[in-house]
């Protein structure tokens, strides 16, 4: 069994040479990160090669310093206990009209520039603003409220582990999929 | 007949591949956030890989526009290609709203859905046509044709 088995292996390599090629396909992938690693040093736009203090990519360190977090619990807590704070979400539109966190409004990160003028009539810069987006890394989070504190918006709070976080943690939802 | 559809192919897909490379390298940094958003990769290895992968896309292109190495070229394209799928697959499976970057870093962008993944597919099929057309045993027998004809 074994025999056939490595048999039909030598002839598929025989037959596409795939053995023969791979060391061309290893020049071309280190030659690709070299590459990279070149390009960037001069590029206009060079990105750090780690994430250093920040964690997350596009988002600047000043601004960074001025983000806290929180936990999906606490987040409920501070926006049903009415401390000035607000429930926001950024993930898109269409997945904020089927379910989100009861109470939140739609931010969508993707389509901010839309809806923030609204956003910014309703809500004054002295609330305390909960985001939250998807799930674990809180990269969208990270990047509207770095939008949100370059706008003037002091309080800015991010919920850890997104509405992944706050559906696992029993928390109330709201939207089209639990209307009935 | 053989030789023109190869030579048209490498063409057609080294092509897409500079295509999509192109906004990449000009944006690393949205490039960097879009590979965040697929939440696939320690955060560590984000910018290296958002350095990396782009320029990978730009050598297979020109490697596949000028025909060298081009059965590893395609071979190391379509495994460039099927890891998009899982990478997008994954991320839908999981219900995270992406807007792609596969040809374009912008944000304002329509959201991937299942159905989308057709573009991702048909380059995979393009670079797997290429690596079979490039088979010894296709290619022999297909001089071996050229060479009957009168």
């Amino acid at each position: 069994m074994r025999d056939s088995r490595s048999g039909a292996f030598s002839r598929f390599c025989a037959r596409t040479r795939v053995l023969e090629d791979s060391w061309r396909i290893v020049i071309v992938v280190f030659s690709a990160l070299l590459l990279g690693l070149a390009v960037n040093a001069f590029h206009p736009q060079s990105l750090p090669l780690t994430l250093a203090e920040a964690k997350r990519p596009g988002i600047p360190l000043r601004i960074w310093k001025r983000l806290r977090f929180t936990d999906a619990q606490k987040a409920f807590e501070m926006a049903a206990r009415g401390e000035n704070a607000l429930l926001v979400d950024v993930r898109d539109r269409k997945d904020y009209e089927q379910s989100h966190g009861r109470g939140a409004v739609s931010l969508p990160y993707h389509g901010f520039d839309r809806t923030y003028p609204e956003f910014a009539s309703r809500v004054p810069l002295e609330k305390r603003i909960l985001l939250y987006c998807y799930g674990t890394k809180c990269g969208m989070s990270a990047r509207v409220a770095t939008r949100l504190v370059e706008r003037g918006y002091a309080n800015v709070v991010i919920v850890r582990n997104g509405f992944a976080g706050w559906t696992a943690a029993g928390l109330p939802v709201a939207g089209e999929r639990h209307s009935e | 007949m053989r030789r023109t559809v190869g030579i048209v192919l490498r063409l057609i897909v080294g092509g897409i591949f500079l295509y999509a490379a192109y906004d990449k390298v000009i944006h690393p940094g949205q490039f960097a956030e879009i590979l965040m958003d697929y939440e696939a990769l320690p955060l560590g290895a984000v910018n290296l890989v958002a350095l990396w992968l782009p320029m990978l896309e730009v050598i297979v292109g020109l490697a596949l526009i000028v025909g060298l190495w081009v059965r590893a070229n395609a071979l190391l394209g379509s495994g460039l290609m099927a890891v998009f799928i899982v990478g997008i697959a994954q991320a839908l499976g999981r219900g995270v709203g992406l807007h792609c970057g596969c040809f374009s870093t912008s944000p304002g962008g329509e959201a991937r859905t299942w159905i989308s993944l057709w573009e991702e597919g048909l380059l995979v099929g393009g670079c797997v046509a290429l690596w079979v057309l490039r088979w010894p045993t296709i290619r022999s027998l297909s001089i071996a044709q050229h060479r009957r004809a009168p």
